[in-house]
């Protein structure tokens, strides 16, 4: 069955293209929604809410980007959402900050695996991880992620910049012999 | 490398990262199908099971109304017959009029002969209330038909009735009899006369049964004793404490149908039933928030040194409003559980008490209403809420009861009891953890079958 097919059966309402969309793409959501919720168990109720939302809102969906970018923002959103619920969340007020320039990294660093890259990431203050997330990984826009996280486009374009430079400078930190050796 | 590449890098590893679940019980979740099914599987047992023990009761009750059933006071009725040497060869029947409560059994033998007239006495060890006494009162009546002008009549009025094993147990007595005054025939006639078997039946009397089920309605309010902990230790939210601060539990409301089943005679009875508990939380809110308005409007004009140009700047105009006022917002939970226990009690005349402790085994546990979510919101509790469990598990309560008899069979009782509940009624991962015991007063009336 094609995407399309599903898609097209979820708008009907069919029971089996829901289990199939759920089935294809639940593994690699749940792993956005973990990293967004940063907890396993939340994660996987935002999961859940997320489908349920697609289900709802499908007919909403015309057809005109991408189908995966759209379930990845409901899932940020549901993401988002459970967690702020459990523990209020501001987004910390970020200077505006377009000093960071691209910095030359050893080759090393493209053979981390993803635990390592996380435990950097996590590293980053809490709006800072949010806004690099949602613009490196999930590819969104600053239009789209201020509109999920409630706050300007500039205020995302500076915490982009921040957590770039705080990134590189948290790698920089990283002791690996065989980074040293390379550089 | 890069650092640009170096992101693209980290785009790959993370977008193609995916985590192992089960799809199967996802799915089964989004549609709302059986979220638990192993602990739903547990609590359709636990209801199994507390059901089966009510029907037990049932069963136990229905099989101690059975003819024959032995109360434990009987076996010290005795039954003594004594020969008057008074009546004549020729009696051609006799009527055994028998008594008890309002019951009558009679038994006729058209052709008995040589009947001694015979006194019947059972006298009673047992101790009755006082209101039970006239009912107890046994009446046992040999008539006899002679060939003597009147009949004659032996009454004796019994404090209890006499059962049917006593009667078969007294027929080993009268086998005895030989050695009494009286000829011997005549004595085996007259036991086989009073006493054969199939000829007595004995009445029922479901008050004085081995078993004695009880069906106790009861309503209660009580009082939701609340402990907010949160789930991170040293860490508290706006919310937490808002909530810890000013969140009120009011009186909950408690309505149950029990059955106790006890044996005559015993003080301990073993309790089962259905019970149906709301309470309600209120939180008022006094909240304050600034507002930004962002609209597009003219934000700076500028003329010319000579005045002949005006130049107007459109641009974002702010305005910060500042919003306050207070809310007050509910929420209800409401349980169901099966009580299962047991009491003890102790009559003192008409009055009596009772203490009764056991496990309430939770079926269901819904919440309803608006939750605070932040320090200036709240959200609607709905059927997908995360906030709280759909099932408590086990909890603990124990009782005393003071009550007053109305009747043989009625009584009234007012308990105070308390209900502990180790479970929190949130779910594990919620960070606020919500625990409750309920202190409350009941009133409730028993009917005894």
């Amino acid at each position: 069955m094609s995407l399309e097919d599903i898609i097209k059966g979820c708008k009907e309402g069919n029971r089996k293209c829901q289990d199939a969309l759920v089935q294809k793409f639940a593994p690699g959501l749940l792993s956005l929604c973990i990293r967004y919720t940063s907890d396993h168990e939340l994660g996987r109720d935002a999961l859940q809410e997320c489908f349920i939302n697609v289900f709802k809102y499908i007919h909403t969906y015309r057809g005109d980007g991408s189908f995966e970018g759209w379930l990845k923002r409901i899932a940020v959103t549901a993401s988002l959402a459970l967690k702020t619920k459990f523990r209020k969340f501001r987004f910390d007020e970020v200077q505006e900050d377009n000093t960071w320039h691209y910095a030359e990294l050893p080759d090393i660093y493209g053979s981390m695996n993803i635990e390592e890259i996380i435990q950097v990431m996590q590293q980053l203050p809490e709006s800072l991880f949010l806004v690099f997330n949602l613009h490196v990984v999930e590819g969104f826009h600053h239009n789209e992620i201020a509109d999920m996280l409630g706050i300007t486009e500039s205020t995302s374009r500076a915490a982009l910049s921040k957590a770039r430079n705080r990134m590189i400078s948290l790698l920089k930190k990283i002791e690996v012999p065989a980074i040293v050796e390379a550089s | 490398m890069n650092y640009k590449d170096f992101e693209k890098y980290i785009a790959d590893q993370l977008g193609n990262q995916s985590t192992p679940l089960d799809v199967d019980q996802l799915i089964r979740d989004i549609h709302g199908e059986d979220r638990k099914n192993r602990k739903a599987g547990f609590w359709w047992v636990a209801s199994f099971i507390a059901l089966a023990l009510i029907s037990s009761m049932g069963w136990l009750f229905l099989n101690a109304k059975t003819p024959g059933t032995l109360d434990d006071h009987t076996s010290k009725s005795a039954i003594t017959i004594t020969d008057n040497h008074k009546n004549t060869a020729s009696q051609n029947a006799a009527t055994i009029l028998s008594s008890v409560h309002s019951s009558e059994s009679v038994i006729n033998h058209e052709n008995a002969t040589h009947l001694p007239t015979a006194s019947i006495s059972t006298p009673s060890q047992k101790k009755v209330r006082s209101y039970l006494n006239t009912s107890h009162t046994t009446t046992v009546e040999v008539l006899e038909k002679s060939e003597g002008p009147t009949p004659s009549a032996v009454s004796h009025p019994a404090t209890d009735y006499v059962p049917a094993q006593t009667i078969s147990e007294t027929t080993h007595n009268l086998e005895a009899l030989s050695s009494l005054p009286l000829s011997s025939i005549q004595s085996q006639q007259a036991a086989k006369l009073l006493l054969g078997p199939g000829d007595i039946v004995c009445p029922d009397f479901s008050l004085h049964s081995g078993w004695a089920l009880e069906i106790v309605p009861e309503i209660g309010a009580f009082y939701p004793d609340k402990r907010l902990e949160y789930r991170a230790p040293g860490e508290q939210s706006n919310v937490f404490l808002l909530r810890n601060q000013k969140e009120k539990s009011l009186e909950g409301l408690n309505a149950g149908l029990y059955f106790h089943l006890k044996k005559k005679k015993w003080p301990v009875y073993l309790k089962a039933g259905i019970s149906w508990s709301k309470l309600t939380e209120k939180m008022p809110l006094d909240y304050s928030y600034e507002v930004t308005d962002t609209t597009r409007g003219i934000i700076s004009i500028t003329y010319s040194q000579t005045g002949d140009t005006i130049t107007t700047i459109y641009g974002d105009i702010y305005t910060q409003k500042k919003v306050s006022g207070k809310k007050v917002r509910h929420y209800q939970m409401t349980l169901w559980d099966l009580p299962i226990g047991l009491g003890f009690e102790k009559n003192m005349g008409n009055w009596f008490i009772a203490g009764e402790a056991g496990v309430n085994i939770n079926l269901s546990m819904s919440a309803s209403g608006s939750i605070l979510a932040s320090d200036t919101s709240f959200t609607e509790i709905n059927a997908s809420d995360i906030t709280f469990r759909k099932n408590l598990g086990l909890s603990w309560f124990g009782g005393l009861n003071f009550g007053r008899y109305l009747g043989p069979a009625d009584r009234i009782y007012l308990s105070a009891r308390v209900r502990y509940i180790p479970g929190s009624f949130s779910r594990a991962d919620h960070p606020i953890q919500q625990f409750y015991m309920f202190e409350g007063l009941h009133l409730g009336y028993i009917h005894r079958f």
